[in-house]
């Protein structure tokens, strides 16, 4: 029962924010909601044209592995970054 | 999908085209006939259209070098940039194949640059100010610059080394080597790796702890140079486990034994050559029900020796902690919870005339505007955090128990420059006098 109940306001408070933040595994990962979502968890986002792509690949290497992203999540949102110069 | 061989089809049809126009053009003016009425109203109109066409792609180019300013990129994102009127109201076959055109020269350029292809030099910088009510007051200065290296797309080293001023009156500077650590992606989930590395446990230290991403200029008691260790030498393997929209963070390490003092406090240098030949044993599980939640708990285990005595018995030490931090938009910011409290156990009571249970923590709670109309808001961050540090028997031992609250505010120039302002509030006991400090501070990540 208590379980129940510390389950129910967890869902409660994923689905209050904002219902962008998706992630499902079985749906394609989308780069954006990578980089509006997990990239802002830690620390503010800098500007993509900050770095020049080959440094992205880099960096993003570095995130994947520090910031907990899944291999589909570091190059959807690497890709997203690229664009966006 | 739309290649780079695609684009450059589609460019070089483009250009084709155009010649192909130009020497119909010419084609059908003989030098040695008159040109007949309609002949020379055909290419009057094919001359105004493709003076229009100029135009718009001269148009298109200019707005290509203009670079997005900082502020549009680190507020509202790329997406924003690209939306933008301008782009979309001239956007017609022939410039987005251009502007793709234009793209895929300017990447191959960028991957050609000496230097860039695998090394990145990052790290930040700071100075704080700090005045405390009983004490004097003074200035303080960090650098730490970050070496990584992308040895190919699974094998990466990151190296960080900290210099910072030593506060003992000798004017020399401090070096310390936080991480070095090469590790290996298994999989699209799976991390391995070696060295020293920081403690997957203390998600402070590997989240939070760099100058230019906490919000305050000083770290939280108990966490920070407390009761939980900052770094391992060891190795370890971390882990994603998705579950539908939640997920599961893992990690586990081996690596070398703390030791402990004659108060049963770690000593977590373990990097010198340990008093005794124990390992550390330890890890973090991190669940998130959603990608902005996420709750952890994390342990050690280790058999621990008194520092510098290699023959002396071993005790048994264990460490646990757990976590639970968010970020989220609401109320035109970004609201941030962060939390950990961590507790100790080392030895027995007979063994330190105490019992060595330590425990403390910290929760911080900040808000960042972000899109309100005046945009002096936007760059403004107000921060509470409270912190404590228990000991086991303050008189006993000769320590104190602290409690502290800080109050913060700070004004972001950049995504990763800030000036930071604080007052912290500090209570201590046993005959300790808590003293209430301003704290100033910049810092900077490039
Ligand atoms: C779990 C926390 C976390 C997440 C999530 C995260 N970062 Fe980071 N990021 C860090 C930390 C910590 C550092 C500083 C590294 C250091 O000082 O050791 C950092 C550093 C950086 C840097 C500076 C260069 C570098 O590699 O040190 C950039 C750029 C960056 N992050 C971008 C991103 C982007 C883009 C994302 C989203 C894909 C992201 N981060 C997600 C924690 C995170």
């Amino acid at each position: 029962m208590k379980m129940r109940n510390i389950l129910a306001i967890f869902v409660l408070f994923c689905g209050a924010p904002s219902m962008r933040a998706g992630g499902n595994s079985s749906e394609k990962v989308e780069g954006d909601k990578v980089w509006s979502v997990a990239c802002q968890q830690c620390h503010n986002r800098p500007n993509p044209a900050s770095y020049s792509n080959a440094q992205w690949d880099v960096i993003m290497h570095h995130m994947r592995v520090r910031g907990n992203l899944t291999g589909m999540e570091a190059r959807a949102v690497l890709e997203f970054i690229k664009d966006a110069k | 999908m739309f290649t780079i061989n695609n684009r450059r089809c589609a460019a070089s049809a483009l250009i084709g085209t155009s010649l192909l126009l130009t020497s119909s053009m010419v084609m059908a003016s003989p030098s040695d006939g008159p040109i007949s009425r309609a002949e020379f109203e055909k290419m009057q109109r094919e001359m105004s259209s493709l003076r229009e066409e100029l135009a718009a792609l001269k148009k298109a180019d200019a707005l290509q070098k203009t670079p997005p300013s900082d502020s549009k990129v680190s507020q509202g994102g790329p997406a924003r940039v690209k939306s933008s009127g301008a782009d979309t109201r001239l956007e017609t076959p022939a410039i987005s194949a251009l502007k793709t055109e234009i793209k895929a020269v300017r990447e191959m350029v960028e991957e050609t640059k000496a230097g860039e292809t695998k090394f990145v030099l990052t790290g930040g910088a700071s100075s704080v100010f700090s005045a405390p009510s009983h004490g004097t007051s003074k200035f303080d200065a960090a650098f730490s610059p970050i070496l990584l290296w992308h040895i190919n797309d699974r094998l990466l080293f990151e190296g960080e080394v900290e210099y910072e001023l030593n506060d003992d009156g000798t004017n020399s500077t401090k070096t310390n080597l936080e991480y070095a650590q090469l590790s290996y992606l298994l999989n699209d989930y799976v991390t391995i790796g070696a060295g020293k590395f920081l403690s997957p446990m203390n998600i402070f230290v590997e989240r939070y702890e760099p100058k230019w991403i906490n919000k305050l200029p000083d770290t939280p008691l108990a966490i920070y140079d407390g009761i939980l260790p900052e770094s391992h030498v060891g190795a370890q393997v971390r882990g994603i486990i998705p579950l539908g929209s939640a997920r599961v963070n893992i990690a586990a390490y081996v690596s070398n034994a703390p030791s402990t003092d004659s108060n049963g406090s770690l000593e977590f240098d373990n990097f010198k050559p340990a008093a005794s030949n124990g390992k550390a044993v330890g890890g973090r599980v991190g669940f998130m029900p959603c990608q902005y939640l996420e709750i952890g708990y994390g342990l050690q285990q280790s058999n621990v020796r008194l520092d510098g005595d290699p023959s002396a018995t071993d005790y048994n030490s264990l460490l646990q902690s757990v976590d639970l931090s968010t970020s989220f938009e609401k109320a035109n910011g970004r609201f941030a919870l962060q939390s950990q409290y961590a507790w100790s156990h080392v030895g027995s009571k007979a063994d330190f005339g105490v019992n060595a249970n330590r425990s403390g923590g910290y929760a911080q709670v900040s808000y960042r505007g972000k899109k309100w109309s005046m945009d002096f808001l936007n760059h403004l961050e107000g921060i509470i955090r409270v912190d404590r540090m228990t000991q086991p028997d303050p008189t006993a031992i000769d320590a104190f128990n602290e409690k502290r609250v800080t109050f913060g505010l700070d004004y972001w120039l950049t995504a990763r420059t800030v000036l930071k302002t604080a007052y912290e509030l500090d209570r201590q006991n046993n005959g300790h006098a808590g003293s209430n400090s301003i704290l100033l501070g910049v810092a900077t990540g490039f």
